[in-house]
């Protein structure tokens, strides 16, 4: 973790050392963007990343989330997922729907008088499980569903 | 003697969806509706306006979720807007079309006997910016969309009521079946090749809607476009798809085979705008 | 008055209210290609939602390029139907908007 974090900031600024040179980037914004980039849960590309950057690795399997979702969507732009909680001291819903390119698609996070529970529309590029991973207190929990994505025979 | 016959005629007519080109439209529709009746699974008449989700439930499950608080919804607040504009000369839409918002899309489409030509909704609205000195809207989307489903959304549960009365609109009905029925592109395939005969199948991954119900809930928002779009916008792109040369919108062949369209959703209720994939 | 890009929808139903909004918004990814110049449109969707009641979060989304365009929300809180909500979106580009409305205000 350590040696793989000092490695990254090295190509990083070899990379940037030009810029930092010539004064366009200062040297601690530069690693700042560095830091940030790495840990953006958001920008990760794979489950795994988003998993670990949440702090979620160990998060559960759980049937007190009800997640809905269409077995087959009938336009990946516009696909309405829900998910609700029954977790005690539920805080945040996440969905993660894994096979687009940045997994990470939304974090909802309830105030004290907000019931967890929430309803949205995602986009989704392909076929792909959707995940509702659930934080209550320090613990992580999930359930998923999986949705299917065609290409339209007949658009027009 | 008269019940015989009668219930021969009905017999024959539930075998095909349409009887030879001299029947009338009022026997089309009887025709095509008890094709419907005999051949798929059964949705209630009236829930036909509702298209595929008539018949497939996943679909209708999520269109539902989408209707809950449709993307439309913002066009119809521009809608409104344009409908409320006064134009350049100090009139608007209502000087036109009456202020009774609930009365116009009903109307629509009607076969003008004088000019001897079916008179669309998007084709008065753009003919009363253009009496009134402002420039027309584009005919497929955008402005001309919003206003129309502004409009439709007024008579929102009113009946349709078009159906040819004289022999020159029979005449432009009969253009419409005629377009409706003749196999064209690339690929030979009718409009009835999927919305009658294989209405309800998939083809690939679409599921097929069916023809009795096709003009009830335009103009539409499809997920697909991300925006509102006419009646005549669809017909383009369907033909697209077939591989057939699309013809223009408000074209004398996409307004019959709208005219024919609307003969055969005959009593449904206009559902417009609605939302689709 | 600049129109709003949020259309808010609250009611009160048995102590809790429900609070359903749609926003006028491309939610562009950055990954989506221009079909006429084949160059990628820049990536422009909110990244940020906070709904308050009476002054106080009660939800807060962070947003990513997948939330569908022109994207919906729908969730509840326990309050009462006194209560005044405020939306308000800020996207990539800082561009923010807001709107508040008391319950069942259309």
């Amino acid at each position: 973790m350590k040696r793989r974090s000092f490695l990254k900031s090295a190509l990083f600024a070899s990379a940037t050392g030009a810029a930092i040179t010539t004064g366009i980037v200062s040297p601690n914004m530069a690693f700042a963007d560095a830091d940030t980039a790495a840990k953006d849960p958001f920008k990760a590309k794979s489950l795994d990343d988003v998993l670990k950057l949440l702090g979620a690795t160990d998060a559960e399997e759980s049937d007190k989330i009800k997640i809905k979702a269409p077995e087959i969507a009938e336009n990946g732009a516009v696909v309405p997922v829900g998910a609700s909680s029954d977790i005690d001291g539920t805080t945040e819903i996440i969905f993660i729907t894994v096979n687009n390119p940045t997994p990470l698609a939304a974090k909802y996070t309830f105030g004290e008088s907000a019931v967890p529970a929430i309803k949205t529309r995602f986009k989704m590029g392909k076929t792909t499980d959707v995940i509702a991973l659930v934080k209550a207190g320090d613990k992580f929990y999930t359930a998923k569903a999986n949705v299917k994505v065609t290409k339209g025979g007949c658009g027009g | 003697m008269k019940k015989l016959i009668s219930s021969v005629t009905l017999l024959a007519l539930s075998l095909t969806p349409f009887v030879a080109a001299q029947a009338t439209p009022e026997d089309d529709l009887k025709a095509l509706r008890a094709y419907f009746k005999k051949n798929m699974p059964n949705p209630d008449l009236s829930d036909y306006k509702n298209g595929i989700y008539a018949f497939n439930k996943d679909a209708r499950a999520q269109w539902e979720e989408i209707e809950e608080f449709p993307p439309y919804e913002i066009d119809l607040d521009k809608g409104k807007e344009l409908w409320e504009k006064k134009f350049k000369n100090g009139k608007s839409f209502a000087d036109c079309f009456g202020s009774d918002l609930s009365k116009i899309r009903p109307k629509y489409p009607y076969h003008d006997e004088a000019k001897d030509t079916i008179v669309t909704l998007e084709g008065d609205i753009n003919k009363c910016l253009t009496d009134n000195g402002e420039k027309p809207y584009k005919w497929k989307k955008g402005n001309i969309a919003a206003l129309s489903a502004y409009i439709a959304k007024a008579a929102e549960g009113t009946k349709i009521t078009t159906m040819p009365k004289t022999e020159k609109a029979i005449a432009w009905y009969n253009k419409g079946k005629n377009f409706f029925y003749a196999k064209r592109g690339q690929l030979n395939l009718s409009c009835a090749d999927c919305h009658v005969y294989s209405a309800s199948k998939w083809i690939r991954g679409d599921n097929l809607g069916p023809a009795v119900g096709h003009t009830t809930h335009f103009p539409v928002f499809r997920s697909k476009w991300g925006a509102l779009g006419t009646l005549h916008r669809r017909y383009g792109g369907c033909n697209k798809n077939i591989r057939a040369k699309p013809f223009k919108a408000q074209s004398d062949e996409y307004k019959a085979l709208e005219y024919f369209e609307a003969v055969m959703s005959n009593g449904l209720e206009i559902n417009g705008p609605g939302a689709r994939k | 008055m600049a129109k709003s890009t949020i259309k808010l929808r609250t009611k009160e139903k048995g102590g809790k209210i429900q609070v359903k909004a749609l926003i006028k918004h491309p939610m562009e990814t950055g990954l989506r290609k221009d079909k006429k110049t084949g160059k990628k449109i820049p990536a422009h969707h909110i990244t940020k939602v906070v709904v308050e009641a009476n002054g106080k979060p009660v939800l807060t989304a962070d947003w990513s390029g997948s939330v569908s365009k022109n994207p919906f929300l729908s969730f509840s809180y326990a309050g009462s139907k006194d209560d005044t909500v405020k939306l308000t979106w800020t996207d990539n580009t800082g561009k923010s908007d807001s709107i508040e409305k008391k319950i069942g205000e259309k």
